[in-house]
């Protein structure tokens, strides 16, 4: 795709300052979306996914958080040097994102009717009648049953999914170009995921919106991410095309992810894990951050950072030992064909 | 497993009226649990999955007394819980404990990890400040957090570290019973793993019983003993969790299975889907919920409610063509 990418993040770092010294929670991370693109942002819990986000909206505490930036490029502007004046423009509008916590990023003295409805009358200067249609129509389509008198409930009155599909019509409503959307479907259950991942598909092949998918649904991303980026610790692991990712993982790390997943077959007492945990930002490892945990760790991965090392297409790992593990993974399939 | 079990719910429940968006007036009542019944035995765990909405948390936060429920009974130990005053209720209540589905909004954010993992401890009493820490401290190792972060606020956290801390909460008092509500779901499979391994190994060392509601269906069937499946506040099969996963038998359960995402990008399009609109639990349908959605349905599913049945073994579901189904597929 020689498209110029709508989204393009480059050495993207935030740190947060607090009683204990500052923690870098996002250490140079950088990465492309296309238009019409679904890019999957996968990753331990804690490595960074939605600082990442809240960053890229200029979203985080301004009195604790620092980011900075090579650029993010969004469309034209410069996101780490607009103003807030033109950061609110863009957000809800231009850009729209679901947060994580559908709970606290929703009024719970409003009812949803008038936090859907609002929004839409800020953009949209249309009548009161007409944007209440609209926020009934989003309603259905994001499937809530009997949207009508929803309308006037209270988040409280909602289940978790219910007001996870009424932050994604939020979202939705203003027909954002890019969708940051954090976790959107991890309160849903399969049926309903699925008609939702079916509804984003559907707006992103009509729209070309580009969406950044964070999840920790390997499933949610083989069904429906293009490309996957995976963080560790504040850092990019590894990115790739989906398939790559899934066929050929070219960072330990990413590896063990494909084999904690619990399967539907076979009956294990115990899941596999990774053993370990990831590292307090307050005492990262010097070298490769994932080095205490592997099981493939060198006495060189401690001396420096690993440089993202290239691989198949548009496939890059940071770990020096990548193409071994792609070579080593290649194999079997090959045998079979 | 021994005779009696340890929770047994009878006919439980759980109505809430809703109002007109235009008036104010009441337009009708959600039956968010209807008539549930299971049981649970010592150191078991049953799965509860069902779609968004259909009562699973109602059902959970009932068996706490956490909200009031209209009809039922809530037999812990073989005492109604539903019978009890709030002293008494007190010092059951350390048995029983849940962690919360959104572990954003049930942290208090005003209080540091610490008061929140050992509040059971302190509501329980009998413990000094100093054994208190100490117990929060070995519970946050436990649930693989630094336990140098006790004196940290909820926001500093992630979504899954929060999560870690709610289940280090539920710990806390020495429970015989747990409602895990999505308590895995906002953590990446890596911790997730670790965290069902404790869990796991928890239920081992002190013969603790699980309410496990999760939507994710392959970290149900690992963890669970039987699974539980709801539409619209109703329980429509219960049974083994390898009978319930290689026999479906109720048409929605089938549904639900066949949603699960692909294990892999080349399996695309692979995946099934449940047609129809999602039903509501505003005014459900006479007859059997699932009949304006169900493949099968015939004239007498719109008519007549299925009741919940035991079929061979301990398997029970609620539809009136259970045994034609499962013949037809066989
Ligand atoms: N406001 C904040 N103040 C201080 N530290 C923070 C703040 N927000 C996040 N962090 C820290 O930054 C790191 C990254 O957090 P982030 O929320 O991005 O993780 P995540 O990858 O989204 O995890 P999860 O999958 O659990 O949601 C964590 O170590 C977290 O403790
Ligand atoms: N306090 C309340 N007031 C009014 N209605 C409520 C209240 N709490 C829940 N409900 C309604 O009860 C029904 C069941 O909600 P519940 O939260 O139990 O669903 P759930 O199965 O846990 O769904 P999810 O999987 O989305 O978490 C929903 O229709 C919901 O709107
Ligand atoms: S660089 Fe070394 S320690 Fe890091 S993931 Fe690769 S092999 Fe493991
Ligand atoms: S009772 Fe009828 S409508 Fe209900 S699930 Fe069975 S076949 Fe379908
Ligand atoms: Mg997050
Ligand atoms: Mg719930």
């Amino acid at each position: 795709m020689q498209t110029e990418p709508i989204l393009r993040v480059e050495g993207l770092r935030t740190t947060f300052s607090g009683d204990e010294g500052t923690a870098v929670a996002v250490d140079d991370v950088s990465f492309d979306v296309n238009a019409g693109e679904i890019v999957g942002l996968i990753g331990e819990s804690g490595s960074g996914k939605s600082v990442t986000a809240l960053a890229i909206m200029g979203l985080l505490p301004k009195d604790t958080a620092r980011v900075t930036a090579e650029r993010i490029l969004f469309d034209g502007h410069d996101l780490v040097r607009a103003s807030e004046r033109e950061m609110r423009r863009l957000r809800g509008r231009a850009i729209g994102m679901i947060f994580q916590e559908p709970m606290s990023s929703l009024n719970p003295v409003l009812k949803i009717g008038d936090q859907l409805i609002e929004p839409i009358r800020i953009h949209e200067r249309i009548s009161h009648r007409a944007a209440f249609d609209r926020g009934v129509e989003l309603l259905s389509k994001v499937g809530i049953p009997s949207p009508i008198q929803r309308m006037n409930d209270y988040p409280h009155q909602l289940s978790g999914g219910m007001r996870q599909r009424v932050m994604i019509a939020i979202a939705l409503s203003c027909s954002p170009k890019l969708l940051l959307a954090d976790e959107p479907t991890t309160a849903l259950d399969v049926t309903i995921q699925a008609q939702l991942l079916d509804l984003l598909l559907e707006i992103q092949s009509e729209t070309k919106m580009a969406i950044v998918l964070i999840t920790h649904s390997m499933g949610v991303i083989a069904e429906c991410a293009d490309k996957v980026v995976v963080m560790y610790s504040g850092r990019i692991a590894e990115q790739g095309p989906v398939t790559e990712i899934f066929d050929r993982p070219g960072h330990p790390y990413t590896k063990g992810l494909m084999q904690c997943t619990p399967e539907l077959t076979g009956n294990p007492r115990r899941l596999t894990t990774i053993p370990g945990s990831l590292p307090s930002l307050s005492a990262l490892p010097p070298g490769c951050r994932f080095a205490p945990r592997c099981g493939l760790a060198l006495p060189t991965c401690e001396a420096g950072r690993p440089p993202m090392i290239g691989l198949r297409g548009t496939h890059a790992s940071a770990c020096i030992r990548a193409d071994e593990l792609v070579a080593a993974a290649a194999q079997p399939e090959e045998a079979d064909a | 497993m021994s005779n009696a079990p340890l929770l047994s719910v009878r006919d439980l429940s759980k109505h809430f009226t809703m109002r007109s968006p235009f008036r104010g007036t009441t337009i009708g009542t959600v039956q968010a649990v209807n008539r549930v019944s299971f049981d649970i035995a010592e150191g078991e765990t049953l799965g509860l999955v069902g779609e968004s909405g259909c009562g699973k948390s109602t059902t959970g936060r009932l068996l706490l007394r956490l909200i009031e429920p209209n009809n039922g009974k809530v037999l812990f130990q073989g005492q109604d819980l539903l019978q009890l005053d709030a002293r008494q209720l007190k010092k059951i209540r350390k048995s029983i404990q849940i962690v919360f589905q959104d572990p954003f909004s049930s942290l208090n954010p005003r209080m540091t990890v610490e008061d929140i993992v050992t509040e059971p401890l302190y509501l329980q009493g009998g413990m000094s400040r100093r054994e208190m820490r100490e117990r929060a401290r070995m519970l946050l190792d436990k649930v693989g957090l630094n336990a140098a972060h006790i004196t940290r606020f909820p926001h500093e956290f992630s979504g899954g570290q929060r999560q870690r801390i709610g289940i280090a909460r539920a710990l806390a008092a020495d429970p015989r019973f747990i409602v895990c509500d999505e308590a895995v779901s906002a953590l990446d499979v890596s911790v997730q793993a670790q965290v069902i391994n404790l869990l796991q190994d928890l239920q081992e060392e002190f013969n603790l019983s699980y309410l496990f509601i999760a939507h994710d269906l392959s970290v149900v069937r690992h963890i669970s003993d039987r699974v539980a499946v709801m539409y619209l506040g109703e329980v429509v099969e219960i049974a083994d969790k390898n009978a319930l996963y290689s026999a479906p038998r109720h048409p929605y359960t089938q549904a639900l299975l066949a949603a699960i995402p692909v294990a892999h990008p080349r399996l695309r399009g692979k995946r099934a889907r449940l047609g129809g609109e999602v039903s509501s639990a505003l005014n459900p349908p006479p007859g059997c919920r699932f009949s304006l959605r169900c493949p099968f349905a015939r004239d007498v599913c719109r008519q007549q409610p299925p009741a919940l049945r035991q079929l061979d073994g301990r398997h029970q579901v609620a539809c009136h063509f259970a045994e034609d189904l499962h013949a037809a597929a066989a």
